[in-house]
């Protein structure tokens, strides 16, 4: 095996406590830095027990079907956002915060997104394309919601 | 019309201004100085596209990227050197050699130690000056005269036709004309040979500002204790703040994180934020500042004194920041890609490192185009585009003024970074104070992605988009679409490998961190035509060297439209091939080190993992890949994709392995599939226990992981534990969300679920 010099020098450090994760420390090694007594888990990696499936790949996938009951066919424009406040009534929108921006198209649209189990309210405003246009707001919260968000246009 | 200031810096301190309520004296920045956009006392590099609003100097090489745009004037110590597509609105002074690249546009005179040299079709608005040679290329255009201290030689026919002089040309040595070259004036050569002779004289020296500029930074420091300051401590800008005016103290670092925002309100009086800084400056990804109820003589600066145990005093940020003020660093100053620096009222913005050096990444604005006074971004306008572009067709925008004037809008169709005038969207559009929603036509030609709009509020009608006037101006990244199109953005992941597979390592899952965000665009008919990833390395805790890759499952080589690839290292255009061969599925290579791009800081061992330890330098990355005919988007992979570390080739990856791994050494997240170049024969080995036949993959006997993929949401970004710090230690909550498979706290990663002590912000 060739051994560089720097890993060498590296290698050395590790056995004074020093050298990176991939140095020599053990499994749940406690080092200064990492020392208990202040209430955290005494637990080591070890002492877990999680199922083969579970996989640590943060996100959830948000279902969102926008189903046209109206007689319009007029074009109209999507945008779901996670950045916004209500200021007496009317809410202001990040748009830099927008999950999703689209024309609508036709009687049903669906799209999913990716979510951060974090996220726990969002906003769709649906514009129609003319002069002084005012937006139809809808809200989706995860406690009332859940997965699949379903927005209905009348 | 604003003037831009010749960059006479030994006057500015004294130059009297008109009064304000501030408590920063107005005899210490002012006009002078806001026009002045960076000072450096070693080299200035500025990334491609990137713009600076006003002057230029640097006493060591100054060099554009391609497309970089410089309002005022250069003055370099040593060389001076342009990119193709640049324009400096000034003049160029340089002690040593001056090379312009071709198609680029200098608005007045050239003035050398030694040699000038032109790219084709370059254009020079006044006089070219050189101590040595001057060589122009062809078509290059000079309005004035030629003066060379030795010879003379101009290029043939250009793009644009052949070399034109407007004036003379005065050669010490012979003059060489070009095919077609036409010269106005008188040519004079072998001037030499004319006793009493002077070659032409060199341009003014720069000189060194150090004096003036420790003694504002020590002036500054001394407002803190006239003015009485707060203290910043190191857990500041973990999430957004904000601040009223005063003088706040950070006897460390300050450190804005990723996505947050600092927001600094004036409170509609006049009032000035001094930060004095005593480590550094950091703004972390897509971090900013944001001004509210601030009036013109307000100022903000930044004035990182660097005077802490072992600190330089440097300022540093990555991509997508926004920031507002004039920094003076005692060290260097280095911003990522797609970073601005607008100034406050009547200052430019800019930066100065009083004893190093600027970098600006690509894609920058730092200070006002033009050091447009109105350019301020405080109250008068802001523009919503509601809804993104599409080709042909209606988008409809919202637009915010106070006080009645003109609203006009261009929008950068072509991505050449130029507005022109067959750009405009918006003419004329007269409003008073309120919120007007109205539509505008996009035109068919345009280029699908992401580009630049520039809004203008004037009290006059038939504005252009550039040029300094009354009234406000303000810059838009917008979206442009193919007719029905949609985008779909994803949240960043925060992955987080250890390196020491097929061994348990120590948890710290530090080993290599990095922030990868992501967006689709997606066709009227559900077939992803576009992926963009953009990334940051975040950490790294390893004596190893990485690699880093994404596997995209299901798509291969020849789905992807290669021509039309677009792969940036740290702002800059790869040379690098970023799709791997051979593998049964697409891999982009990112790098295969990691540590090729980065180091630590002084007297640190790793990348951003050890208490105290920041570093200079950065790496993120940018992929943007179209897809010949679209992917069904039910079988495109989900975010984040499949990322993965591998062993560098030809480096030592532990004693498991009886000679280098290389390339065939991969670590993905668990249970995702290695790609077709792995080895094999690695499973099963020391404490992995993958099961390849049943699609189990990266896992110990306990179902551990050696990699993490945290969906922090956009408004945090994940505080990774410091090195040798087990997650267990750092997270509390870790131990329940693992033990009951992600049931039990779901939000973990959380910035207020972690114990600050034991990790690294």
């Amino acid at each position: 095996m060739r051994v560089s010099a720097i890993y060498l020098m590296l290698l050395f450090l590790s056995s004074c406590g020093q050298g990176g994760s991939d140095a020599v420390l053990g499994t749940g090694a406690a080092s200064n830095v990492d020392g208990l007594g202040d209430g955290s888990s005494t637990k080591n990696m070890e002492d877990l027990d999680i199922s083969r499936d579970f996989d640590f790949i943060g996100g959830e996938t948000l279902n969102i079907t926008v189903i046209n009951e109206g007689a319009t066919i007029e074009r109209r424009y999507l945008n779901i956002c996670s950045d916004f406040i209500d200021d007496n009534g009317e809410f202001k929108v990040s748009y830099e915060s927008c999950h999703l921006r689209t024309s609508l198209k036709g009687q049903r649209n669906e799209f999913k997104i990716v979510i951060s189990s974090n996220q726990n309210s969002l906003i769709a405003q649906i514009w129609s394309f003319k002069d002084g246009a005012q937006p139809l707001d809808h809200h989706w919260s995860r406690s009332e919601v859940g997965n699949d968000w379903q927005i209905t246009l009348l | 019309m604003k003037k831009i200031h010749n960059l006479t810096i030994t006057t500015m301190f004294f130059f009297v201004s008109s009064a304000h309520a501030g408590f920063i004296p107005s005899n210490l920045l002012d006009t002078d100085l806001d026009d002045q956009s960076t000072y450096a006392a070693l080299t200035v590099n500025l990334g491609a596209g990137t713009t600076v609003g006003g002057n230029v100097q640097g006493f060591k090489p100054i060099t554009t990227g391609a497309g970089s745009v410089i309002s005022g004037n250069v003055s370099g110590g040593t060389t001076v050197t342009t990119a193709v597509d640049s324009s400096v609105g000034g003049y160029i002074e340089a002690g040593t050699t001056v090379t312009i690249g071709a198609n680029t546009n200098i608005g007045d005179y050239i003035e050398a130690g030694t040699t000038v040299t032109t790219g084709a079709d370059a254009s020079v608005g006044s006089y070219v000056h050189a101590g040595t040679t001057v060589t122009t290329g062809a078509g290059t255009s000079v309005v004035g005269s030629i003066f060379s201290g030795t010879t003379t030689t101009t290029g043939g026919l250009g793009v644009s036709g052949p070399v034109t002089v407007g004036g003379d040309i005065e050669a010490g040595g012979l003059y060489t004309s070009g095919a077609g070259a036409l010269v106005s004036g008188a040519i004079n050569d072998q001037l030499a040979l004319i006793p009493g002779y002077v070659p032409p004289a060199p341009p003014p020296a720069v000189i060194n500002q150090k004096v003036q500029f420790d003694a504002v930074q020590a002036t500054l420091i001394q407002l803190g204790v006239t003015e009485g300051s707060t203290n910043l401590d190191i857990t500041f800008g973990i999430s957004s703040e904000t601040l009223t005016s005063g003088v706040y103290d950070s006897l460390n670092y300050l450190s804005i994180r990723a996505g947050q925002t600092l927001t600094l309100d004036g409170e509609g009086v006049e009032g000035d934020f001094l930060f004095n800084i005593h480590n550094y400056l950091n703004f972390a990804a897509g971090a900013k500042v944001e001004l509210i109820n601030f009036t013109d003589n307000s100022k903000v600066i930044w004035n990182i004194i660097g005077d802490a145990v072992g600190s330089s005093g440097y300022m540093q940020a990555a991509a997508n920041v926004s920031m507002r003020g004039f920094i003076f660093a005692n060290g260097y100053v280095n911003t990522g890609a797609d970073t601005t620096l607008f100034g406050v009222g009547d200052s430019c913005g800019g930066a100065v490192s009083v004893n190093d050096y600027i970098l600006f990444g690509a894609n920058n604005t730092i200070g006002a185009v033009g050091c447009d006074t109105s350019f301020d971004g405080t109250a008068n306008l802001s523009v919503d585009f509601i809804s993104s572009f599409e080709a042909g067709l209606d988008s409809l925008l919202q637009a915010t003024v106070n006080g009645s004037g003109y609203l006009n809008i261009w929008v950068d169709w072509d991505q050449n970074g130029q507005f022109e005038t067959d750009e405009q969207l918006v003419f004329d559009r007269a409003m008073t104070t309120g919120t007007e929603t109205f539509l505008a036509d996009a035109p068919y030609d345009v280029i699908q992605g992401t580009t630049l709009a520039r809004a203008r509020y004037n009290s006059v009608p038939g504005v252009s988009a550039t040029g300094e006037l009354e009234g406000d101006v303000e810059d838009y990244e917008v979206i442009v679409l193919n007719s029905g199109y949609s985008l779909v953005t994803n949240n960043p992941y925060f992955l987080a490998f250890e390196d020491m597979w097929p061994e348990k390592g120590d948890y710290d899952f530090n080993d290599v961190v990095i922030r990868l965000a992501s967006s689709l665009i997606v066709t009227n008919d559900n077939q992803v035509k576009q992926l963009k990833l953009e990334g940051e390395l975040e950490a790294m805790g390893a004596s190893y060297h990485n690699g880093f890759a994404i596997q995209l499952q299901g798509i291969t080589n020849s789905d992807i439209d290669q021509a039309a690839i677009v792969f940036d290292i740290n702002g800059q255009t790869s040379s690098v091939a970023l799709l791997e061969e051979g593998t049964a599925h697409t891999v982009l290579q990112i790098t295969d080190d990691l540590w090729k791009h980065v180091k630590p800081d002084t007297s640190c061992w790793f990348f951003k993992t050890q208490p105290g330890c920041s570093s200079s330098s950065t790496f993120s990355f940018s992929v943007t890949i179209t897809f010949i005919t679209g992917i069904p988007s039910n079988i495109f992979p989900s975010a984040p994709f499949n990322p993965f570390i591998f062993a560098t080739p030809d480096t030592d990856h532990g004693s498991v392995f009886s000679e280098n791994p290389g390339r065939g050494l991969e670590i993905h997240l668990k249970n995702k599939p290695p790609t077709s170049l792995a080895n094999e024969t690695y499973f099963g080995l020391s404490d992995d226990v993958s099961d390849p036949d049943n699609n189990y993959y990266y896992l110990t006997s306990n179902g551990l992981p050696w990699g993490l993929a945290i969906n922090i949401g956009e408004s945090e970004s994940w505080l990774h534990p410091y090195e040798w710090v087990n997650t267990l230690r750092a997270y509390p909550e870790f131990e329940d969300n693992a033990n009951s498979n992600g049931v039990m706290n779901p939000a973990w990663f959380q910035n207020s679920k972690a114990v600050l002590a034991k990790t690294y912000h």
